[in-house]
């Protein structure tokens, strides 16, 4: 044997060892075959939310259990927080909250204890705790107070929640159909805005992750919603002098039509 | 069913609810002959539009329904020209102010607040005078029911001109429309006054002018009501482009709809204004006017259902 030829079998264990390793929260997950009725929505004229279905088949694949995440990208947003002043309620602070996603909803077909262990669910960003401890926290206005983090955080999670953008469904929201087949819908609210949202299945069997899937749904603002809307965040001049424009023609006619009505 | 998409407020809303708020004022200002944009900025809020998107849309509507009360009167030679320009130079200057101010107030974030305080003052002050004349007049009414009329006893009662006291201020000048002589002073700042309110609260402010310009300049009635629409129709003009153009917080769609129910409500309020008396319905007004008053005011005071709310600027942050 050679120098360093004895280290041929070490070095295949050491890889195979690290492979292991670092491909362990995939080891065993297979990928899941999932469809939706819709692959977007549009925002028109008449948009008022929608409601997509998704299926998925486990055919092949041990699993007894389902959990599925709606996200979309995380952004930055502005929080006040009310004070008393006076006799009166009005906002004392501002904060800038960074890395909250805009909707984030979870379903499962039983409940989440049940499914998968609280490590799991970490790693795979489920629960209203994993949202909170991503969140970072910058004042811009008022005096900081490591206190108002949590108030901030239950007044987002109710702010969202009443805007159904935030929800945590895990009382057989998905439907199994014989061991073999998943199925549930998700309510895209009418205060679901333009973007892409990430929906992601995940499959387990006692505890372990054994197969997972992902799909975009894409949501736009579609023909006079995205005209008007583009008009006027990116011609806000042009915006402006039309609608004076538009309100002078239909005041005018409006008082041709009605002669002597309104003012 | 019947919901509309706002792209501009980023909500969907009952149709029927927009029209039919719009309806409603339509139908009050019929009925009261006042142009109801200080109503109507409160009812759009509580129908959950966001308060800058309903102040700035409130203005462009009020372009519409004053344009063709505006063009009618300058067609009958009512409108004094010379008097509406130092009126509209206020007006302007006052619009443009208060446009950045509204800007200044959503980055602190107390936009809504400072918004619904003012309402609290000036509807409190308008309805609380205007149930108390209407009361008197009732009273003189019941008094002399032969009499030349409440309304002319409680116009002479409460006309104090304070002619004497312009006539001395500086920046003299002759209205041969009106047929007075007076400082400018006064009309710029009114004009400037009623501009901040226009950017502030989406008011046309014709509640504050036309008695300003009648018992305070002294201008004939019928002048005063039309130069009034003259310098609404382009203050508000002038404060809807400078929302689009600062606060993105116009919405045309909005405008229209709204402009189409107090059109139609408008309608039925003038007939109905004949039907009525003068003093049981502007103490009706007056009654309305203060219940949304209170209805603002408790609003500041009660401790809010949740302290935390999104800041303009931000996602879901109008």
């Amino acid at each position: 044997m050679r120098k360093g030829e004895w280290f041929f079998p070490v070095r295949v264990f050491a890889a195979c060892g690290l492979f292991l390793v670092f491909s362990a929260p995939r080891a065993g997950t297979a990928e899941v075959v999932t469809d939706s009725t819709k692959a977007g929505i549009e925002i028109g004229l008449t948009y008022h939310g929608d409601r997509i279905c998704f299926f998925g088949s486990m055919g092949g694949i041990d699993a007894d259990a389902v959990v599925v995440k709606l996200t979309s990208p995380v952004e930055k947003v502005k929080l006040n927080l009310k004070g008393r002043v006076g006799p009166f309620w009005m906002n004392v602070k501002q904060y800038e909250v960074d890395r909250v996603p805009f909707m984030y909803k979870i379903h499962a077909s039983e409940s989440l204890e049940k499914i998968l262990t609280p490590e799991t669910a970490e790693a795979l960003g489920i629960g209203f705790d994993t949202i909170r401890k991503n969140l970072s926290f910058h004042i811009v206005k008022g005096k900081e107070d490591e206190r108002d983090r949590d108030a901030l955080f239950e007044g987002l999670l109710r702010l969202k929640k009443r805007a159904n953008l935030y929800k945590i469904d895990d009382a057989s929201r998905i439907e199994i159909k014989k061991g073999q087949v998943f199925k549930h819908y998700f309510t895209f609210p009418s205060g679901a805005k333009a973007g892409e949202y990430l929906v992601e299945s995940f499959l387990f069997k006692d505890k372990n992750l054994v197969g997972r899937a992902s799909e975009v749904i894409a949501v736009k603002k579609v023909g006079l919603e995205e005209f008007v809307y583009r008009a006027a965040n990116e011609h806000p001049v042009w915006y402006g002098i039309c609608a004076v424009l538009i309100a002078l023609c239909a005041g005018l006619l409006v008082g041709f039509v009605f002669k002597g009505g309104g003012h | 069913m019947f919901n509309i998409y706002l792209p501009i407020a980023d909500m969907s809303i009952n149709l029927f609810l927009v029209v039919g708020i719009g309806g409603l004022v339509g139908f009050l200002s019929g009925l009261f002959g006042v142009g109801g944009g200080f109503l109507l900025t409160p009812l759009m809020m509580m129908i959950g539009i966001p308060p800058p998107v309903a102040a700035a849309s409130d203005s462009n509507q009020i372009v519409a329904g004053a344009s063709s009360g505006a063009f009618g009167h300058w067609r009958l030679g009512n409108v004094d020209m010379k008097m509406g320009s130092i009126i509209l130079a206020g007006g302007i200057t006052g619009g443009t102010l208060g446009v950045q101010f509204v800007k200044y107030l959503r980055t602190v974030g107390n936009f809504e607040f400072t918004m619904k305080l003012v309402y609290v003052i000036m509807l409190g002050l308008v309805g609380g005078s205007m149930f108390m004349e209407s009361l008197r007049s009732i009273r003189l009414a019941q008094k002399a029911p032969s009499s030349a009329g409440p309304h002319r006893a409680a116009a002479e009662t409460s006309a104090p001109r304070a002619g004497s006291v312009f006539s001395r201020l500086p920046l003299q000048m002759h209205f041969t429309k009106s047929g007075i002589r007076t400082s400018a002073i006064f009309p710029f700042c009114i004009g400037m006054t009623v501009g901040i309110l226009a950017a502030l609260l989406g008011v046309g402010g014709g509640f504050i002018m036309v008695p300003a310009m009648i018992y305070i300049i002294g201008m004939p009635t019928i002048t005063a009501i039309g130069t009034d629409l003259f310098q609404i129709v382009i203050t508000s003009a002038n404060v809807t482009l400078q929302q689009a153009i600062t606060n993105h917080t116009v919405d045309i769609g909005l405008a229209l709809i709204l402009l189409l129910g107090s059109t139609l409500g408008a309608q039925i309020g003038v007939r109905a204004s004949r039907a009525l008396r003068g003093e049981q319905i502007r103490i009706l007004l007056s009654i309305i006017v203060l219940i949304l008053m209170v209805k603002l005011l408790l609003d500041l005071v009660l401790t809010p259902d949740n302290l935390v709310s999104f800041a303009a600027g931000a996602s879901g942050g109008h």
